[in-house]
């Protein structure tokens, strides 16, 4: 491969891999778990299984859905109390039929989209639906993984409905699949709304505390 | 809250039911006209054209996209485009091909090595109407054939080529998302050149032609634009219609930068082709892209010591490279900016990252005991972890 070519890859490696390291030490893993899952994420990426060949064919990759699935269940059943777990499940079938629905909605064609790629959207809308029903990060984060795979069950009932002979492969791009795309993105979403969220709560309660003990500044036009 | 979630999921799949009734397999009908200031027709085709696109011509003049009225788009000229970018490369350019040419010398290649080119459909239902009975063929269309013919004529030329054939129907905005994993298992082979081929949805006149004394259908390159690495592909697509021109004057139509990306941010070396139109005959098609099949094996460095790429080439790759970085730090420091809401406090936030979790990840073969003494300490001097608590 030209060696521009080369370093433009591990460029794009790094920072992404950078980024789901960050992510997952976000889940309260210790920085061992985190790396340990994220190679496992790329070992498993080279790793297929053919679950079914008839009526439909049903692929499935290690490091593209297994290792996030099972990291989905470790993190609901660790989760602090059974309103989380609940939360979080309910948040999988929400997000899931985000997906799976908008697949339908929005135009087939990239160029025909108003805003950015389907993948984008898909991986965007898996993290807020998934951050909105869930409300924590850790379920935002299982959310965006656990609905992409949902939204690819759908499908392929669909297909086997339709009598289309199609593949469903999930998280078949291995640790650059949609799935793990769109629940990284789900804790970056969840980190940016949840911090400035927290943030305007913490610069409105400093205010009225300066306003309580000063009541001159009250209305002074700082905004 | 529970029943709250139950209702929006009701919503949604309500929504569902409804986008049963929206989903559609096929294209709509019709095709956008681009035009110049004159009223000249620059390109005709069923790719949805946007503001901000642009085209290269068949004489390689590059047209900008500014204004779009339901399905006429109108362009200003941009020049004309150098394809190969080689008359001014730039000192970084200049220290590569030093760089290359001394490795060369000191550890020469013996031989050539086996190239490899993969070719995959991400919408496998596409037909040319004439011939195979249907635009669409959700079991397959006659695109697949076009395939297959591209492939033939490269493994005429000993290049190894490996066809994937999965159906990634429906055709709805998840192909791409399907078509993804077919790339993916395409990249382990480490193909040399990826091609997603497909058919464009036009006028017959606007892909027919006679080219190397054959009837065929043109073919068009299509480049996302919505991809980090877009300055790359674009310059290996300058390069496979530098090479077409070259080889069948008037194979290539030209080169479309649109919105999307079409997994092109899997890798620098995945191309998109539209071989041809639904009104167009199937044989046309194949007969064109099977010339096109002569252009690829300059393309992908049969016969060269190392991987071809043009100066262009690179400066493409490089540029993409410096746009990923200049994302990232982009994405960091807004980050900061909006979890701390100032400069100082952004400043410290990442100061305090790189004293406590670089530590950490340096330490990884002590206990865990130390690490987690590590972590409180970071606690202790202000470090907020407001995830922990598992509540955004």
């Amino acid at each position: 491969m030209p060696v521009g070519s080369i370093a433009l890859l591990i460029a794009i490696v790094l920072v992404y891999f950078g980024l789901a390291h960050r992510v997952l030490d976000r889940m309260r893993l210790t920085d061992r778990q985190a790396l340990l899952i994220l190679l496992a994420l790329i070992v498993g990426s080279f790793i297929d299984f053919t679950l079914l060949t008839r009526p439909i064919e049903l692929m499935v990759n290690v490091g593209g859905a297994i290792v996030p699935i099972a990291l989905a269940v470790w993190l609901l059943a660790t989760a602090d109390s059974p309103t989380e777990k609940v939360r979080g499940t309910v948040a999988i079938f929400v997000t899931g039929a985000a997906i799976y629905a908008l697949a339908k909605i929005i135009p087939p064609e990239p160029t025909d989209n108003p805003f950015l790629d389907p993948s984008y959207v898909f991986a965007g809308v898996a993290g807020v639906v998934g951050y909105l029903s869930g409300r924590s990060r850790r379920s935002a984060f299982i959310a965006g993984m656990m609905g992409i795979v949902l939204a690819d069950l759908a499908q392929m009932t669909e297909n086997l409905i339709a009598g289309i002979a199609a593949r469903t492969w999930l998280g078949g791009a291995g640790v650059f699949d949609t799935v793990i795309l769109a629940g990284l993105l789900a804790v970056v979403l969840a980190e940016v709304v949840g911090e400035t969220a927290e943030r305007l709560v913490r610069t409105g309660e400093e205010r009225s505390e300066a306003s309580r003990r000063d009541p001159n500044r009250e209305g002074d036009g700082t905004s | 809250m529970i029943f709250r979630l139950l209702l929006v999921l009701s919503v949604c799949l309500l929504v569902v039911s409804a986008g049963q009734v929206l989903a559609h397999d096929e294209l709509e009908d019709g095709y956008f006209l681009v035009i110049d200031e004159e009223g000249r027709v620059v390109l005709e085709t069923g790719i949805v054209v946007n503001v901000g696109d642009s085209f290269i011509d068949a004489d390689n003049r590059k047209w900008e996209i500014y204004r779009v009225e339901g399905r006429t788009a109108f362009a200003r000229s941009a020049g004309v485009v150098d394809l190969l970018g080689s008359e001014n490369p730039t000192w970084f350019e200049g220290f590569l091909a030093w760089w290359r040419g001394l490795v060369q010398r000191v550890y020469p290649v013996q031989g050539e090595g086996q190239r490899v080119v993969s070719i995959y459909h991400t919408h496998t239902a596409e037909s040319y109407e004439p011939t195979d009975g249907a635009a669409f063929k959700r079991e397959g269309g006659g695109i697949l054939e076009v395939g297959e013919a591209l492939a033939e004529a490269l493994r005429d030329k000993g290049i190894e080529v490996i066809h994937d054939k999965t159906n990634h129907s429906p055709q709805d905005a998840a192909a791409y998302d399907r078509s993804r994993r077919t790339v993916s298992k395409l990249l382990r082979r480490n193909p040399d050149l990826i091609l997603d081929v497909h058919r464009d949805t036009a006028r017959r006149a606007a892909y027919e032609d006679q080219v190397a004394g054959q009837e065929i259908t043109k073919v068009m390159i299509v480049v996302g634009r919505q991809n980090p690495q877009m300055s790359a592909t674009l310059g290996l697509a300058k390069r496979m219609k530098a090479e077409a021109d070259e080889v069948h004057p008037g194979l290539i139509k030209g080169i479309f930068f649109a919105k999307g990306k079409y997994n092109q941010d899997m890798s620098p070396r995945v191309l998109l082709i539209e071989v041809g139109s639904h009104t167009n005959d199937r044989e046309d098609a194949e007969r064109g892209i099977a010339l096109l099949a002569d252009v690829i094996p300059t393309l992908v460095g049969v016969g060269a010591p190392g991987p071809g790429q043009s100066a262009g080439e690179t400066r493409g790759s490089f540029n993409a490279l410096w746009w990923v970085l200049g994302l990232s730090v982009l994405g960091v420091v807004g980050y900061l900016l909006v979890s701390t809401g100032s400069l100082k406090e952004a400043r410290e936030k990442l100061s305090r990252y790189f004293s406590t979790e670089f530590k950490d990840v340096v330490r990884l073969g002590r206990p865990e005991g130390d690490r987690r003494e590590g972590r409180e300490q970071a606690g202790k001097s202000g470090e907020r972890r407001p995830d922990r608590d598992g509540e955004g």
